[in-house]
This record gives structure tokens, sequence and C-alpha cells, in this order.
């Protein structure tokens, strides 16, 4: 009987502990660091030291670490510090990498690129023409199966290239195309002295050991913890500050976050959750950049009632994003509310479009008008995605006002894109996707086509798809730019697919690092050009 | 005698690995079956909007995957019976390859957590036996059920945030100190998911071991021990323990697979670099020659570890081998 009542008492005192211990956590969670004390004392301007590694946290081991199959954020990610791009061209204009110009004949159907001289590779060969010849051959070479070989295989015809001389080549088009440019300059060569006679590209062991012409050259891989490069000291940049880079394998995001904290990474991308244990904490700067994302909402067309374009304009009145995004983003500093199916970033964006301003009236109205009351419709999206689950929780309420009722149905990821992918699914009438398109407009067009194996919501506007058809081949840029605002306004109007926020990434780099503006932040590789990162002090 | 128990013994070993020909069969057929027939492919993670879908037809038959199930089923059986267990989808590396990659960090961490679990375990139990409801079974009893209870990612979590975070004593990830390559920052990555790993084993090893020396403290033997003039120590550790252990046994011929498996939890926590990281890389990856290899290879291990127990639990418990 004592025994039994100490151990109560005992049990009770345990509890009582780990709930003070507990408060006593999030007290010291709203406080800053305590090392803000010793940071007070740093040199007002931290001096740029030669030298020193960036450490990187990554989910998963890359895949295939060839640009020419690189299809998910890691492989990406790395790819882009082994290996240049041709050029860039963003909203600020044409950064050249490894190319040093690109001009095009009067008939748009011819390409004339040179490249920057005495380019090397990591295994100090010479980059040359021939490299671009047999890199720009391996993607048009059915066989191989590059992820690219849609953009540069035009109405089953394949681009052709021409080493005119070592620096230069000579790209010859069977058509117009006007997205070409933008292709070519996405394209990071691969050494054809390394590559040369492989039968498989994609299963090649020479892809194990990675050689490129980017500012960092590999070092070596540990299957599960990290992958390490070393500085390129004959990167045509110039030499790169930082002796080294490390992506480290570590799946789970509060340890990563941790991690972070504790100086074992350098950065990582947060989300808006993670926030207020960096912005306050005087070791961390925080970066925020346009994702050039548009999360969307897809119409299933297969549902009879969805096929009504007024039932489509009354859901769309029917839902305020100013509360998603406030309810999801808590500010719009890290997400904008999204109008157009086209991201700001992608060339001859409008905003110009019908807005759907909240209008649960007008919505009301318009189901009248149509006969619909009492809608009922099933609303998918993948339920890992938090993002996601709140969207669907503050879109049910706002519809409910307008009598429509959401029926929310999360999904395993690979059963989500299963149906998604197959346009005459019936499994649900709404799904929330994301897509990143890049900067060329006709990036978009597999995703409205009719018939395309994209269109997710089985979408068919014969007009439309001239228009598309006419933006590939239009060579005047003020007429190009009209056939592209035209596409965005009548997609809006015709409302397949709902616009709802264009998300911002944030990313928290530890303070000690710097050149962060330089290296440029974009979506996905998180710094263009890792060369210019350095360390301080 | 000796030879008697020897034929029994490869007798015992032949039937079962006869035996266990069909069963791996069986658990092959199933598995292939499980995961072809669940939703998703590893083509899916390739798509982008540019691809046509001849082109991603064109990587599925790459890929082997437009053949009917039965006959993908024939081809992996076929190679697997070369000895080769096929690449990866996603990488194109060799299957084997990475599992041998991952199997040192996982058998390290498994190993260690294992022998810490049953010496801690056993000591424990014994002692708590010997004391039965006095203050330190009461004890080990209490912080056994908050052991068995605990939630390890929970766990892990409080672990890295007071011993990585707020004392600095420990890192907090990964199995290295990137360029660091001694073996005492080894043990320094591998002390908290060891702890973690341990806390649920020594919690269930110890309440065996508990129950298991009760009953035999009871016996016969025992009384006449305590009669003879053995001290109380002697009686536990000279005559008791071997009999106390033998479910001990038993439990390792079990946990032998978790050896190789590995606890995707804690290693994903920690960003060790295991087999149980890798399984689930490829089960979300669709990898289905990675999945495959891993589940055969547990299989066999477990096969293996219950012919172990068995061996084993027949050479030390008496009793069986006076029933042959």
């Amino acid at each position: 009987m004592k025994n039994k009542k100490w151990i109560i008492l005992l049990l009770a005192l345990v509890m009582l502990v780990s709930t003070a211990c507990s408060n006593k956590e999030t007290a010291k969670d709203q406080t800053p660091a305590d090392a803000s004390k010793d940071t007070a004392q740093e040199s007002a301007t931290p001096k740029k030291k030669d030298g020193g590694t960036f450490i990187f946290g990554i989910g998963s081991d890359p895949n295939v670490m060839n640009p020419l199959y690189a299809g998910d954020r890691v492989t990406m990610t790395i790819d882009n510090a082994l290996f240049s791009p041709l050029y860039v061209t963003d909203e600020e204009g044409t950064h050249f990498y490894l190319a040093e110009s690109i001009t095009h004949s009067d008939d748009y159907l011819t390409y004339t690129l040179k490249l920057k001289p005495n380019l090397k590779w990591h295994d100090g060969e010479n980059l040359t023409a021939d490299d671009v010849v047999f890199t720009l051959n391996s993607i048009t070479d059915e066989k191989q199966n590059a992820n690219d070989i849609g953009s540069f295989v035009i109405n089953g015809k394949p681009i052709t290239a021409k080493k005119i001389d070592d620096l230069t080549v000579e790209f010859t088009l069977p058509e117009v195309s006007m997205p070409f440019e933008s292709s070519l300059g996405d394209i990071r060569p691969i050494p054809k002295h390394i590559f040369e006679g492989e039968k498989d590209l994609a299963k090649s062991e020479k892809n194990l050991k990675p050689i490129g012409s980017g500012p960092f050259k590999f070092k070596e891989m540990k299957s599960g913890e990290k992958v390490e490069l070393i500085r390129f000291n004959d990167y045509f940049g110039g030499k790169p500050n930082l002796e080294s880079i490390v992506f480290r394998v570590i799946a789970d995001p509060n340890a990563a976050n941790t991690a972070l904290l504790n100086g074992e990474l350098s950065a990582r991308y947060i989300t808006t959750a993670d926030l207020n244990k960096f912005n306050t904490n005087k070791d961390f700067n925080i970066i925020l950049f346009d994702e050039g994302m548009l999360n969307n909402m897809v119409f299933r067309l297969t549902n009879k009632n969805l096929q009504n374009k007024d039932v489509r304009k009354a859901i769309a009145y029917g839902i305020n994003k100013d509360e998603i995004i406030k309810g999801v983003y808590k500010s719009e500093k890290y997400a904008k509310k999204a109008y157009s199916l086209f991201v700001p970033s992608t060339k001859f964006y409008t905003g110009d479009v019908e807005k759907y301003e909240y209008n649960p009236k007008k919505a009301k109205e318009l189901l009248k008008n149509a006969g619909v009351n009492n809608l009922k419709l099933r609303l998918a999206y993948i339920n890992s995605s938090k993002e996601n689950e709140q969207y669907g929780l503050i879109m049910q309420q706002q519809l409910k006002e307008i009598g429509v009722e959401l029926e929310l149905v999360p999904m395993e990821r690979g059963a989500f894109y299963d149906k998604l992918l197959d346009a005459s699914n019936t499994d649900f009438d709404l799904a929330f996707n994301g897509y990143v398109m890049g900067r060329e407009p006709n990036s978009y067009k597999p995703l409205f086509l009719a018939g395309d194996f994209n269109n997710f919501m089985g979408y068919a506007n014969k007009e439309l798809d001239k228009k598309w058809e006419e933006g590939v081949v239009e060579t005047d840029e003020t007429a190009r730019g009209e056939i592209y605002k035209t596409i965005q306004k009548q997609l809006i109007e015709d409302m397949v697919v709902y616009p709802i926020a264009y998300p911002n990434s944030i990313v928290a780099v530890n303070k000690k690092y710097g050149g962060t503006e330089e290296a440029k932040p974009v979506p996905i590789f998180m710094f263009r050009d890792l060369s210019k990162l350095y360390i301080t002090e | 005698m000796v030879i008697l128990g020897g034929i029994f013994v490869v007798r015992m070993i032949t039937k079962r690995i006869i035996q266990s020909i069909p069963m791996m069969i069986a658990i092959s057929i199933v598995s292939f079956l499980l995961i072809k027939l669940a939703p998703g492919d590893p083509v899916q993670a390739y798509i982008t909007p540019e691809m046509g879908p001849v082109q991603i037809e064109n990587i599925r038959e790459s890929m082997g995957l437009n053949k009917p199930i039965h006959i993908q089923y024939l081809i992996w059986l076929k190679s697997v019976l070369k000895g080769d267990l096929g690449y990866s989808l996603v990488n194109h590396r060799p299957v084997a390859m990475q599992i041998i990659e991952r199997l040192p960090a996982t058998l390290g961490l498994m190993g260690t957590s294992l022998v810490i679990s049953m010496i801690l375990g056993i000591i424990i139990g014994l002692i708590s036996a010997a004391n039965q409801n006095k203050i330190f079974d009461n004890i080990a009893a209490f912080i056994s059920y908050i052991g068995i209870s605990i939630p390890s990612f929970w766990f892990a979590m409080m672990l890295i945030y007071l011993l990585s975070l707020k004392l600095k004593l420990l890192p907090s990830i990964g199995m290295r100190t990137i360029g660091v390559h001694t073996t005492w920052d080894l043990i320094k990555h591998g002390i908290m998911p060891t702890i973690v790993l341990s806390l649920q084993n020594i919690a269930s090893i110890t309440r065996y071991i508990r129950s298991s020396t009760i009953s035999q403290l009871k016996e016969d033997y025992v009384t006449v021990e305590y009669a003879s003039g053995a001290s109380r120590r002697e009686v536990l550790y000279k005559y008791v323990l071997k009999n106390s252990i033998l479910p001990v046994i038993t439990i390792l011929g079990m946990s032998l697979p978790s050896l190789v498996s590995g606890a995707f939890i804690t290693e994903s926590i920690f960003g060790w670099p295991g087999m149980g990281q890798l399984g689930i890389k490829a089960i979300f990856g669709y990898d289905y020659p990675l999945i495959m290899a891993i589940t055969m290879f547990s299989s066999l291990i477990l096969i293996i570890g219950n012919l172990l127990s068995d061996i084993l639990y027949g050479i030390a418990d008496p009793r069986i081998k006076e029933l042959k």
C-alpha cells in the first residue's frame, strides 16, 4: 500500500516538472539567443575571408548527377553547382555564363552561339563547341530519353547543331520557334570526352563522378550522408571564395531546423511556421524571393455542373483570397494574391485580368441563374501538404456561405498524381496543384491545349489553341506580347483554373556568410552562382 | 551424445532450408504484387509538362514497366537467381552496392543498441526480480513503462534539443562532422540515436527477464542452493541467470531482422545513413528493384534468425534436448 502511494506521488511530480519545463522552453524561444551578446562586441563590417565551407541541407540523395536527367529539386541544386548553363535570361536581361553571345538570322531559323574563350572542364580539358554539339545531339537522340528532348524537337523534327569553329556553334531549326532561345540558354553542356561512346547516358557509371564546368567540382558522395564539392580554381567567373560546398542529407524538417540553429547547416528553405525561430535570432539573415510558382485549384470538367462556366465563376467569386493569404501565410510578405495563371516572372505576364474580387452575392446570383443549388464538390490534394490542407479548410467555410458544400479528399501522393493525370477520372471535381513553368510563356501551353496529356481539366478552347500556336512563331516582340496577354485574359475569363497565390521562398542563412545578393537567390537552387558566396571574419 | 546432438542440428538445418525456399518465393510474389498494385510509379517523379505521352512511354519502357506484371516478376526472378539484384530505377546504381554501402551504419547502430539493451535489461531485470516489489523494482518498472510508452520521435527531438541545442554537448545530425574522420566523432554522433533505440528495448527486455527470473526463483533448485549455503548473489548470478535468460535467446533471434532493416524514424531524425532511410526512400520513390531486394534480404535474415535461436535454445535448454 505504501509503495502504491509513493508511485502516484512520483508520477504527479514528474508531470508537474515536465509541464514546467515545457513552459520554460516556449519562453526561451521568444527571447533572442544568448549568442547575441557576443555578436554585439564584433566589428560592424565583417571581413571577407578566403576559404570556408557552406553546408546545404537536402531531403535525400541526388538521383542521376547529369543535367540531361535532373528532374527533382535535390539533383537540380547539385547540378547547378557542378554544371554551368550557356546563359540565363530573367527580368534584368541576359546573363551570359559559358556563352559570350547569341544571335539569330532574320528568318529566325538559324542561331549562332559564341562561347567564351579558355573555358575549362573540371579535369582540365578545354570546353569547346564540340561539347555543345555533343550535348545537343544527346538531348535530341530519342534513345537517350533526355528530360528536355521535347524542347528541341519541333513537330517530330530535331534541331541540329553544327560546329563552325572551336568557339562557335550554329543551330538550325526546322521551323520558327520563339521558345528556342530560352531553352538553348538553359542547356548545361556535358563533356564529350567523357561521355562519347556511352550507350546509355542515364545509366552510365560516369555519372557517379561527374565532370562539369561549374564553380565547384565533385569530390565525393556518401549515400545517405552527403555530397561534397570542392572549389574549381579555373572557373570562368573567377576563383570561388569558398573552399567547399557540402550537401548534407537530412530528411526530417524539424531536425534540419535544429541543425541550422546549431551551425551544422549554413542555410535552408524554411516555412512561415518556422519564421519566429529565425527572424528574431541575431545569428541569421532571412532572404525572401519570388518562388516563380503558382498555387492553384483545378476544375475537373468531367463534373456536369462544372462544365457550366457560370458555376465556375460563381465559385471564384465565392472565394476570399485575402482571407486565404492571411490565414495561410500570415502576411502578403510571404505570398502574393494571384490573378493571372502566369507568374509575374514569366515574360509578357499581365495583372490586367478579371480579378473576381470576393463577392458572395454575385456568386449566389450566378448559381441561381444556372439553376444549381446545394452543389456538392469533392476537392482532392496531397495529404502531406499542410498548405493545401489549410487552403481547403478556409475555402470550405467560404463556399458554405454561397451554398456550395466542399468535401475535402486528402490523398497519398502516388494515388493523387495517378488520378490527376487521367483527365477522365471522376474521383474528384476540384484539385489543388502548383506549377513552376519558368520565363518562357510557351511552357504553359501543354497545361491548356485541348487533348494534351498535361491538361488535367479536360479543357478545350479551339480558338485559344490557335493563339498558343501563333505565339510559338510570332517573331515581333510586341505582337507576341499581345498574344500572350490575350491568352491570359481568356483563360481567366473561362475560369478553368483558379489562381490562388504566388508564394515566396523563405531562406534562413547563417550570418557568417556573405555575398548572398551577388550569388543571386533563385527558386530551387537557392543561389544561382555559388562562386560569389563567402565566409566572414 | 554430442554426435547425436550434431546430427540433430544438421537435420534441423536441412529441413529448415528446404522449408524456407517456398516461403521466400511466396514472400517475393506477395511483395512484388503489393508494390506493383499500389497506385503510382517511379516515372511520376520524372514527368515534366514538356514531355509528351510518347516520351513518357519510352521512359516506362526503358525501366521495363510496360510489360504485364507476371512477366516483370519472372524477369526479376530470373536475374536474382543469377545473382543480379538489379539496378535502382531512380539513380541507376546497382542495388546490391547500395545495400552494402548502408549496411555497416545500420549494423553498427542497431548492434550497439541491442548489446546495450541486452546487458542493461538483463542486469536491471535480475535485480528487479531479486528485490521484487521493493524500491528498486518499482522505480525500474516506472521507468520501463515510460520507456515503452514514449514515442521515439518525440524522445529523439527532446534529446537533440537538450543535449545538442541547449547544452551543446553533442552534434545533432549525421554520422560524422564534415571534415572530421575520428572514431570519437563517430561515437559522439551515435550516442543519441543509440539511447533512443535502446530505451524501448531495455524496457521490454527488463520485463521479460524479471518475470522469467521470478518464476525461476520459485523453483526447487533455488531453495536447495540456499539451503546448502549459497549467498544471494551466488544463487542469482551463478545458477538462476542462465535459466532466466532463455527467453532472451528467442528475443535475439527475432531482433535479427531489425539489425539490418534499421529504424526508419530514428535514422530519419538523426540523419543516420542506414538501411531504414534507404528502405523508405525506395518505397516513396517506387524503386521496385531496391524495395524487393531489401524485403527479400530482411526475410532471409528473419528465417536465419529464427533458425539460430531454435538451435541455440535447443543447446541451452537441456529439457528440449531430453525430449528429442
